[in-house]
């Protein structure tokens, strides 16, 4: 069996969260009844024309300079002919020649730390088709224009990925950086974030490319994660067998877990692309360039760099709690009050109790029912041993059902911890004396029933006792 | 009555000499009389006509003035106007009924201008003839046996036929001052983003151009002055205050430079030529002075332009799919079916071989050796108007190799047609404005004068026009039946 | 075959001429006019709900949708 070397890139259409369509002054807002958000440009009328949304532009700059690209001064507008319901003027307006970014990169990080630079080839402005529905109506289809006109960003990666692991780190990078930079929602449900993935294999140590399949209608990390495993050892396993891989667009079926080439949707593969005459280059100066920089929001890779190295956290930590602007600013509030001391403390009630309720509840952080003042207040309890971190997790429970402070539950439920060293060893005696078998055993080495003694302790004291100073006096007793 | 220039027309509605009801009701009466000889309209929209005036009456009687309330026009039928058909020439278009104005036909309606109804044109404005209307060929009034030019030939027949004060007419190669020429009007096709396109159905997005056809430089003036100007809706329109055009007719010409391009002049038919000269005769009497400029790149302006406008009139032309608007097909059994037949049943075969020649020449393996070329050598024609123009204010010659020929010479060999456009092509290729006035006949038939001049002229050419007419009366010459 | 068909080879023919033209160096010209820019309009919601009146010219409309023969994907 030959060792074969996985290459993929990614095509990444991200829809720009602009008020208005990239040509026309019409609503962008998902969800509208059908054509009642197209007007007159979108449904191409004869005798119509284009212009260009300034926010469009300065999201896709925002995006390069994110990306250390090259921002080019002057980009055309082309015209990519073919024709199909969804696309109205019979020709969708790209950029070809001359796209507005190009010659960037980003890193990735994977699960096992390591990390890598994936290109990415250009970003250009681009704009959405329609949506052809096929419900109720019978052999025939149902054209929605709301959507024909959106802004897209079409994000180009260099072939530079080695495994789906990687594809997916890499599209979980450009997603967190869309939303940190406030230019496209991320929605994939909504179809405002789609992903098409372009793979091929070839023999370990083979400099030319295999032939490569397109994926299309990836709209989650998971389908793309399968999709390009499903692929790779779909083609291998043709090339394997003596025959050869056709270059070809291929969907993904979740259901079934796998890829079929696409039933012959007239592929027009020569576009015919050429300057459209309706519109004039964008020029973008040096100036407009530095006031987009000056604007940028601190950016994921920088937020995790400072979190590692100011607040001593792993590379691991500080890359979960970055990967959402909201989640790593809730992180920083709650350290605001809490002191830095305590980061690691935050960072894993955040990651863990707080991700989790989040998860169960299907909120988003910004919807957090505990608000990042309540979880200091909290935090601050396990901090000064008023609570220990077991019980805590009970009373941040309560305190996302009941919206109550942790002061309140604290007091209401009586779970102040017990510190009095007195009272725990009145209990821990009357445990040993109860006990005198497991006592014997332990003496004559069973280590493990330690944690018996723990635990009965904690019963008897309703889980308040301080579990440090419930382990050192329990040691010196049981020590005999 | 129409025999009257705009501004006498104006000057009667303003002293309450005529109402614009009964200007209209007069040009409505000829068109009803004389439209069934000539075919020049496509459309009559009495009704909305005689509801205009009236409201431009109550406005005059207000005491508003203004050089064009309550004057009557016809539209091209390449504008959009809002309820009424737009038809483009074409059956793809026969139902279409337009849901907007054009920003041309918002600005004159604002104006007040009255619409009597949309003018016949060539097809898709792909045409030097009138002759691949839908609505069959448009007739000239000077001879009903001849062509009146095209595509513009609908409005440029109305003109010349007096069924209106004034039309306007779009230009491409050509449009407006070839048919201008060949049936004895004044026609201007102004500087490229002069005018908006916005609601004027796009043939050659890089060379299309609005304009006016009408009896005089100075009529001309005056309507060019409501429809210029910035219009956010256009990216190519260009935002530079307009002249005021009729304030400037009056400048003298003495010390204007006149170039006479070789190209022009080389192999122009005699009597052609005999007229050209009898003009230039009257400019240097006014003080201009002539001299032989050349554009060496001139004569491939014809083969540059049949390049690049059927490419991007094939672009232009993809939206009439049958889905939203236009002519669909009866029962069409699936998608491609519906494209194949709407299509293939709602374009003539001007129109068709046009979208063809385009998707050819920007098709891969030919994209570089025909577009791309033609994109460059459209270039070296620009270069080479920008040296004449350094040296010249103003271009003049022809604007047609021959006056109109029969109805059906020329319909079936698309070169000998295309070759028709061979003084006018290069002004669109450059974007420069360019006007044609009558200037003499030949074999009976009007033949035109025309004039370019560099970017953003069209006062110098308006008063060099204006400054001809004041001295010679070709302008004023109607055909036989109409006067 | 249809007149234009035939008519397309000597159109073609007849724009060969361009390639007898020396352009080295020379940059095609995708606008009549040198140096103008795009211009950028503000990100603003200009537009209000009009379907009714621009599906008027629809020839086949059904819940608002533009109908077509059923698109395969």
């Amino acid at each position: 069996m030959a060792d074969w070397e996985v290459v993929i890139g990614l095509e990444i259409h991200a829809q720009l969260a602009t008020r208005s369509k990239i040509f026309s002054g019409s609503a962008t807002a998902y969800g509208a009844p059908p054509n009642t958000q197209a007007n007159l440009v979108d449904l191409a009328y004869p005798g119509v024309l284009p212009v260009l949304n300034a926010e469009a532009v300065r999201m896709a700059v925002k995006f390069g300079l994110a990306i250390g690209a090259h921002i080019a001064p002057r980009s055309v507008f082309a015209r990519k002919n073919y024709f199909y319901p969804d696309l109205p003027k019979g020709y969708q307006i790209s950029q070809y020649e001359l796209p507005v970014v190009s010659r960037g990169s980003l890193r990735i990080v994977l699960e096992d730390g390591t990390q890598k630079i994936v290109g990415v080839t250009r970003a250009h402005l681009e704009e959405d088709a329609g949506k052809s529905l096929h419900e109720g109506l019978a052999n025939a289809s149902g054209i929605d224009l709301n959507r024909a006109g959106t802004p897209l960003l079409e994000i180009v990666s260099e072939p530079d990925m080695r495994s789906a692991k990687e594809a997916v780190a890499y599209m979980k990078k450009i997603h967190t950086l869309v939303r940190y930079l406030e230019i496209c929602d991320g929605n994939m449900q909504e179809g405002s974030f789609r992903c098409d993935a372009n793979v091929s294999v070839r023999p370990r140590g083979q400099e030319k490319f295999g032939t490569r399949a397109e994926i299309k209608n990836l709209n989650s990390f998971r389908f793309v994660e399968k999709a390009i495993q499903h692929e790779v050892a779909r083609q291998i396993d043709v090339i394997e067998s003596g025959g050869k891989v056709v270059q070809e667009t291929r969907l993904y079926d979740s259901d079934k877990d796998e890829t079929r080439s696409m039933r012959s949707k007239e592929e027009a593969n020569d576009y015919r692309y050429f300057p459209d005459p309706d519109l004039l280059p964008v020029e973008v100066s040096e100036g407009f360039i530095a006031e987009v920089r000056s604007s940028l929001p601190e950016l994921p890779d920088e937020k995790a760099a400072r979190f590692a190295h100011d607040l001593a956290l792993s590379a691991y930590d500080a890359g979960v709690l970055s990967a959402s602007r909201e989640l790593g600013e809730y992180f920083e509030a709650v350290l605001a009050e809490l002191g830095t001391a305590h980061a690691k403390l935050a960072a894993n009630w955040v990651m863990g109790e707080l991700s989790s309720a989040l998860n169960r509840d299907n909120l988003d952080i910004t919807r957090s029912k505990v608000l990042p003042a309540d979880l200091k207040g909290l935090l601050s309890r396990i901090v000064d041993a008023t609570i220990s971190g077991k019980i805590a997790k009970d009373v941040f429970e309560a305190m996302w059902s009941e919206g109550k402070s942790a002061d309140q539950i604290i007091e209401a439920k009586g779970l102040k911890q017990i510190t009095d060293s007195g009272a725990i060893e009145s209990v821990i005696d009357a445990v040993i004396a109860a006990n005198p078998r497991q006592l014997a055993d332990y003496r004559a080495g069973k280590d493990k029933l330690f944690g018996f003694f723990v635990g009965q302790v904690m019963k008897a004291m309703g889980g308040k006792a301080n579990p440090a100073q419930l382990n050192d006096l329990l040691k010196a007793k049981l020590g005999g | 009555m129409h025999d009257q220039s705009i501004g006498e027309l104006a000057l009667h509605l303003g002293a309450g000499r005529c109402s614009s009801v009964e200007l209209t009701r007069h040009f409505l009466a000829r068109i009803e009389r004389f439209n069934p000889a000539l075919n020049a309209l496509v459309t009559v929209t009495a009704e909305e006509a005689l509801a205009a005036a009236a409201a431009a009456d109550r406005r005059l009687a207000r005491g508003e003035r203004g050089p064009l309330l309550g004057v009557p026009l016809i539209h091209k039928d390449i504008f959009c106007t809002d309820g009424v058909r737009t038809s483009c020439g074409s059956r793809m278009l026969d139902n279409f009924v337009a849901p907007y104005d054009a920003t041309v036909v918002a600005r004159l309606r604002a104006a007040g201008a009255v619409m009597l109804g949309k003018a016949n044109m060539d097809e898709f404005a792909m045409g030097s003839s009138n002759e691949t209307s839908y609505y069959g060929p448009v007739r000239n009034p000077w001879d009903t046996g001849k062509v009146p030019g095209g595509s513009s030939g609908g409005s440029a027949a109305a003109m010349a036929a007096r069924l209106a004060p004034y039309t306007t007419g779009t230009d491409t190669g050509g449009s407006i001052r070839q048919p201008a020429a060949l049936t004895g009007v004044t026609g201007i096709k102004p500087t490229y983003g002069r005018v908006s396109r916005y609601g004027m159905i796009a043939f050659a997005s890089s060379l299309d151009q609005a304009g006016v056809l009408a009896r005089s430089a100075e009529d001309a003036a005056a309507v060019l002055q409501v429809m210029a100007g910035f219009d956010p809706l256009d990216s190519t329109s260009v935002d530079a205050p307009v002249p005021d055009y009729p304030r400037l007719l009056g400048a003298p010409l003495t010390g204007l430079r006149i170039g006479l391009l070789r190209e022009f002049f080389d192999g122009l038919e005699s009597r052609n030529a005999a007229l050209i000269h009898d003009a230039l005769k009257v400019y240097t009497s006014l003080g201009a002075s002539t001299v032989e400029v050349s554009l060496p790149h001139l004569p491939l302006s014809v083969p540059t332009y049949y390049v690049v406008a059927p490419a991007e009139c094939s672009s232009n032309l993809s939206r009439f799919d049958g889905v939203r608007y236009g002519y669909r097909c009866d029962n069409p059994k699936d998608l491609l079916d519906l494209y194949r037949r709407s299509r293939g049943e709602g374009f003539g075969p001007e129109v068709k071989r046009r979208i063809m020649t385009g998707t050819y020449v920007l098709s891969a393996g030919y994209f570089d050796a025909y577009y791309l070329k033609a994109q460059k050598v459209r270039r070296l024609i620009n270069e080479d108007f920008r040296k004449a123009f350094s040296e010249v204010d103003v271009l003049i010659g022809p604007t047609t190799p021959t006056p109109a020929f029969a109805i059906g010479a020329k319909i079936d060999d698309p070169i000998t047609m295309y070759l028709n456009d061979i003084y006018t092509i290069g002004a669109n290729l450059a974007g420069l404005p360019g006007l044609s006035l009558p200037c003499g006949f030949v074999d009976g038939l009007p033949m035109g004068l025309q004039l370019i001049g560099p970017h953003f002229s069209e006062s110098r050419l308006l008063n060099a026009a204006h400054q001809y007419q004041l001295r010679t009366d070709w302008h004023r010459q109607a055909p036989r039946g109409y006067e | 075959m249809p007149v234009y068909v035939t008519s397309l080879s000597s159109i073609v023919d007849f724009v060969a001429d361009l390639s007898r033209t020396d352009t080295a160096n020379v940059e095609p010209m995708a606008h009549p006019m040198d140096g103008q820019r795009q211009r950028l309009r503000p990100d603003v919601v200009a537009e209000t709900d009009h379907r009714e009146k621009y599906q008027r010219n629809a020839p086949s409309v059904q819940a608002g949708l533009y109908v077509v023969p059923k698109v395969i994907e």
